[in-house]
């Protein structure tokens, strides 16, 4: 048996609580003990109780005897002193740990947040060789960067590059894959078509099948664990055939993988092989696109490779792009990067936000510091009261080390204890933050060991670091001074700035909730030029007869008084459309190319989905028109220079070999495809048929459930044995803000402890003021002041330092908030309001805070404070 | 020194010692005393209790018999003195003098 070694850390406290002489003996007997739980209970449980009996053993910690200094005696002595010290202050030492827990179980959870957002691909074996290939392609002025490149740049990087090691192309099947075995259908988005290689790039862990002849022969396919199970209901399926609905063809199972429950940018399910569609073997150097990844040699340098690649584009791709007076450029991204990034054309998922991810690592950051602030704050205000203790153990010989362990000691005492509680807070929390950040996080997965372990680390690396500035502070008080009780004055400016700055932080993050809240509902609410109400989205299975009887099914019920109107169309009101370069023609008959979006639909399409015409006419309802008019929209007229006359542009062909002239028959108002804060681009509109469309249906008001059922109804007469599925287009978009709302509901969350621990650290400062002026109120009181004056006295300060930091988070909040602000095309204007409210929100806090403190010294009973004298 | 009367637990830890003679040490006491008086004890306890005995003069001890599940750590064999022995005796009689008082003792 391989010897295993308890844990290091372990091992490295015995030796700081035993010497020599018992070290050994006493760590022999402990790693014996350990060894006997390995084999019973697992390295794990094992290495809890090895803790346990480590920490247990610090009761034997005063068997160091002999000639040294009783260091034991020491510190026991020292945290005797610090639990009496904080059992006496339990006010104080309450809001300490109030205001540690909050902040650490807060800091914890985002940075389980970050971390999750940070290692997206990062445990693919060589993740960091792996390099998607992108294409940022200048089409007469239309500049697009995808992540995919045509599909013949694969084989001819490997062919021209020895440094390349391996290259895979992956395709998605329009994010639709259905497979069948025997009555059962499942589909799955993460259905792909790949070259063999690609689980070589992505490594995946074979269950069943060989990995390196997977995926080698046409009609195979690789499944994940969880879909064989749904399919078969067991593992052992290689050799069973499926039939992959959306193509049409019979499959073979060739290899079973685990499933990955890790996070990638392109999760994969299944796996179909690359050559069972010969025609996507496209030779073309435009269009026809194919995610390519490439794994470099180790030792290789990337930006070799990259220096390479314009000559690369002028060898194989320049030739096409000419023809369409484009220019283009190859480059490559790192994997492990893709999912922070801002999103290319086409990206096969949604991207997380880098800028989301580093703000809250921020305010992760800002809260811990908040809380040793807080502690800071707290700690030397109380220097008077505990000038007298100081005062009398210097006296007695107290070495200033030893003052400083003390109080060092104190705050240790205090920031392991909000660890623990903290631990326990996230535990509790979790359900509620698995739902603002959409993360899946497991309880089980959370208190591991080393997560525990990381998080008391870090409440004991606050508690020493908090601990630090009161000790130096109140030891290198005077002797005589400490006797007489006199010990203020200093580190007042030191407390200022530290509340300053924390109402500094806490109003630029309560601006930030406010405006971050009326930019999602600008967005929601924007105009976005059709009415996104009432229109439902019928899904179109792939299937061939859904899909070439569609047409029928849409006459029928748009005979039902119920549904207004029904359109067949080739795009999605919830995703952006193509964009291609077509050829155009001006009213004098000049020639020029531009980028723009394309849509293919039906007549219907712009009524139903509830767009205005601007000029013109829509197109017929009869199909004669297809070859020879077209719409556009009012961005294309724009950026066509057709303004003045946009009914005499023609389009002149979809490339400069193809001339095909079609007029413009009218003009759309812009409408947004996709999200809604994004300029709308020129967009032509072609009338067609056939192919694979989307039905939309604009359904009257009344009983909407109703008619749901009714089309249901008919679809199944149709299409029986087919699944009515269907969604409601305003959803649709709607779901497109969801990171925004997501975020705005971490921002709110983590504004609402910042106020929170601003809050207390105030409180911890009124309790004293007031404390330290009893006597001062008590003699105004006498000599005739009236509560109001004194509540007044006692606030003042407060309001002074809250409009200070208020003025000052005025410029930084508005950085900060245009910085967010410009990822939006259309965006609101910051005004003054979010920066008063975010004022009035502190002002509310700190009232609450002090008025308590304040309004009992004031009507305190001022006998009571003078008594003594 | 407290005196040299027995505490419970260290009463039960010498009696281990002494039944496992030559081959008592923190680890084979812990699992005696397991096996014998059905009483879990954390290592340290026995540590700490080991260690107070021999301060008392009850145990002596010496070092021997590492072992790789040891990572190669010297063993702290002890055994149990004249004192110790004496001590465990006046327990016991002082034990038996009180059973001898009892009239009838059964469950009431």
């Amino acid at each position: 048996m391989k010897k295993i070694q308890p844990p290091r850390f372990g091992r490295w406290l015995l030796r700081r609580i035993f010497d020599d002489r018992f070290y050994d003996e006493i760590s022999g007997d402990l790693e014996e003990i350990f060894n006997d739980r390995i084999e019973t209970k697992g390295w794990f449980i094992a290495s809890v109780h090895y803790f346990k009996d480590v920490m247990l053993s610090t009761r034997n910690i005063g068997l160091k005897k002999g000639g040294r200094r009783d260091n034991a005696g020491i510190m026991r002595n020292v945290m005797v002193i610090a639990f009496r010290a904080l059992k006496k202050r339990a006010w104080y030492s309450s809001l300490n740990v109030v205001g540690l827990t909050l902040s650490i179980c807060a800091a914890f959870l985002m940075s389980l947040y970050v971390v999750d957002q940070a290692s997206y691909d990062s445990h693919f074996t060589n993740a960091e060789r792996v390099y998607r290939v992108n294409l940022e392609a200048d089409m007469n002025g239309k500049r697009d960067v995808y992540c995919n490149v045509p599909q013949p740049t694969a084989a001819a990087l490997r062919s021209t590059y020895p440094q390349i090691e391996e290259v895979a192309r992956v395709a998605l099947t329009d994010h639709i894959g259905t497979l069948e075995y025997k009555e059962k259908k499942i589909r799955s988005a993460n259905l792909v078509i790949a070259d063999s290689s690609v689980l070589r790039i992505f490594h995946r862990q074979f269950l069943e099948g060989d990995e390196s002849s997977a995926l080698s022969e046409p009609a195979s396919i690789v499944l994940s664990e969880s879909m064989a199970k749904e399919l078969f209901g067991r593992r052992d399926v290689l050799g069973e055939r499926v039939h992959f609905i959306e193509f049409e063809k019979d499959l073979e199972i060739t290899g079973v993988i685990a499933d990955d429950t890790r996070h990638s940018h392109f999760p994969m399910e299944a796996i179909v092989s690359w050559h069972t569609y010969p025609q996507y073997d496209s030779d073309q150097w435009y269009g026809a696109h194919a995610y390519t990844y490439i794994l470099l040699k180790t030792d290789t340098d990337i930006a070799t490779l990259t220096a390479q690649m314009p000559a690369f584009f002028n060898r194989y791709i320049k030739k096409t792009f000419d023809e369409f007076n484009g220019k283009g450029k190859i480059f490559f991204q790192p994997l492990t990067d893709i999912y922070l990034s801002d999103e290319l054309v086409w990206e096969p998922n949604p991207h997380g936000s880098r800028a989301n991810v580093v703000a809250l690592g921020f305010v992760a950051l800002f809260l811990v510091a908040f809380a040793m602030v807080n502690y800071v704050n707290l700690a030397t205000a109380r220097a008077a009261e505990r000038a007298l203790e100081v005062g009398i153990r210097k006296l007695l010989g107290s070495s200033p080390w030893f003052l400083r362990g003390q109080f060092v000691g104190e705050s240790i005492i205090l920031s392991t204890t909000a660890g623990v509680l903290s631990l326990l807070l996230s535990y509790g929390m979790l359900p509620v933050f698995n739902r603002l950040s959409g993360l899946d996080l497991a309880k089980s997965q959370l208190f591991t060991l080393r997560v525990a372990g990381s998080v008391l680390l870090l409440s004991f690396v606050v508690g020493l670091v908090a601990g630090i500035i009161p000790a130096a502070y109140l030891s290198s008080m005077k002797t005589l001074q400490g006797l007489k009780g006199k010990f203020s004055g200093r580190g007042e400016i030191l407390r200022r700035t530290l509340v300053i700055t924390q109402y500094f932080i806490a109003a630029i993050l309560v601006a930030g909730v406010l405006v971050v809240y009326e930019q999602i509902s600008f967005i929601k609410n924007k105009e976005i030029g059709f009415n996104k109400e009432n229109l439902v989205n019928v899904v179109v299975s792939r299937d061939s007869i859904v899909n070439n009887h569609i047409d029928v099914y849409a006459k029928a019920i748009e005979n039902f008084p119920e549904v207004i109107s029904t359109s067949l169309a080739y795009v999605q009101v919830h995703r952006e459309t193509d964009s291609f370069s077509p050829t155009l023609q001006n009213p004098d008959g000049t020639k020029f190319q531009m980028g723009s979006d394309i849509i293919y639909a039906d007549a219907s399409f712009i009524p139903t989905i509830g767009a205005e015409m601007a000029t013109g006419r829509n197109f017929d309802k009869n199909l004669t028109e297809a070859e020879s008019s077209v719409l556009i929209n009012e961005a294309a007229a724009k950026k066509f220079g057709w303004e003045k006359g946009p009914l005499e542009g023609k389009f002149a062909g979809f490339t400069p070999r193809e001339p095909a002239m079609r007029n413009v028959i009218g003009v759309v108002k812009d409408f947004h495809l996709g999200v809604s804060y994004q300029y709308v681009h020129p967009t032509i509109i072609f009338l067609s048929q056939g192919g694979e469309p989307n039905l939309y249906v604009r359904i009257g008001g009344g009983d909407i459930h109703e008619t749901i059922q009714k089309m249901q109804d008919s679809w199944k007469e149709h299409f029986p044995g087919y699944n009515f599925e269907y969604s409601f287009a305003d959803m649709d978009l709607g779901s497109l803000y969801e990171r925004e709302t997501k975020f705005l509901a971490l921002l709110g969350g983590f504004c609402a402890i910042t106020l929170t621990i601003a809050s207390l650290g105030i409180i911890g400062l009124i309790s004293y003021a007031t404390q330290s002026k009893r006597k001062d109120i008590a003699i105004r009181k006498v000599l005739g002041s009236t509560s109001a004056n004194i509540v007044a006295m006692l606030s003042r300060k407060f309001v002074y330092l809250l409009v200070a930091a208020a003025l000052l988070s005025i410029p930084a909040g508005y950085y900060v908030l245009t910085l967010w602000l410009t990822g939006f095309d259309y965006r609101i204007e910051i005004g003054v309001w979010p920066f008063v409210v975010a004022f009035l929100v502190c002002l509310f806090f700190t009232a609450v805070s002090i008025l308590y403190h304040a309004v009992y010294a004031a009507l305190a009973n001022p006998v009571n404070a003078l008594k003594y004298e | 020194m407290k005196g040299t009367y027995l505490g419970e637990l260290e009463e039960l830890i010498l009696l281990s010692v002494a039944s496992l003679s030559t081959e008592a040490y923190a680890v084979s006491v812990k699992a005696e005393l397991e096996r014998g008086a059905k009483r879990k004890a954390n290592i340290s306890a026995i540590h700490s209790v080991l260690y107070r005995l021999e301060a008392k003069g009850f145990l002596t001890s010496s070092f021997g018999g590492a072992t790789q599940k040891r990572g190669g750590k010297m063993k702290r064999y002890f055994r149990v003195t004249n004192e110790g022995l004496d001590a465990l005796r006046d327990a016991k009689i002082v034990r038996e003098q009180y059973w001898r008082t009892i009239p009838q003792l059964t469950h009431s």
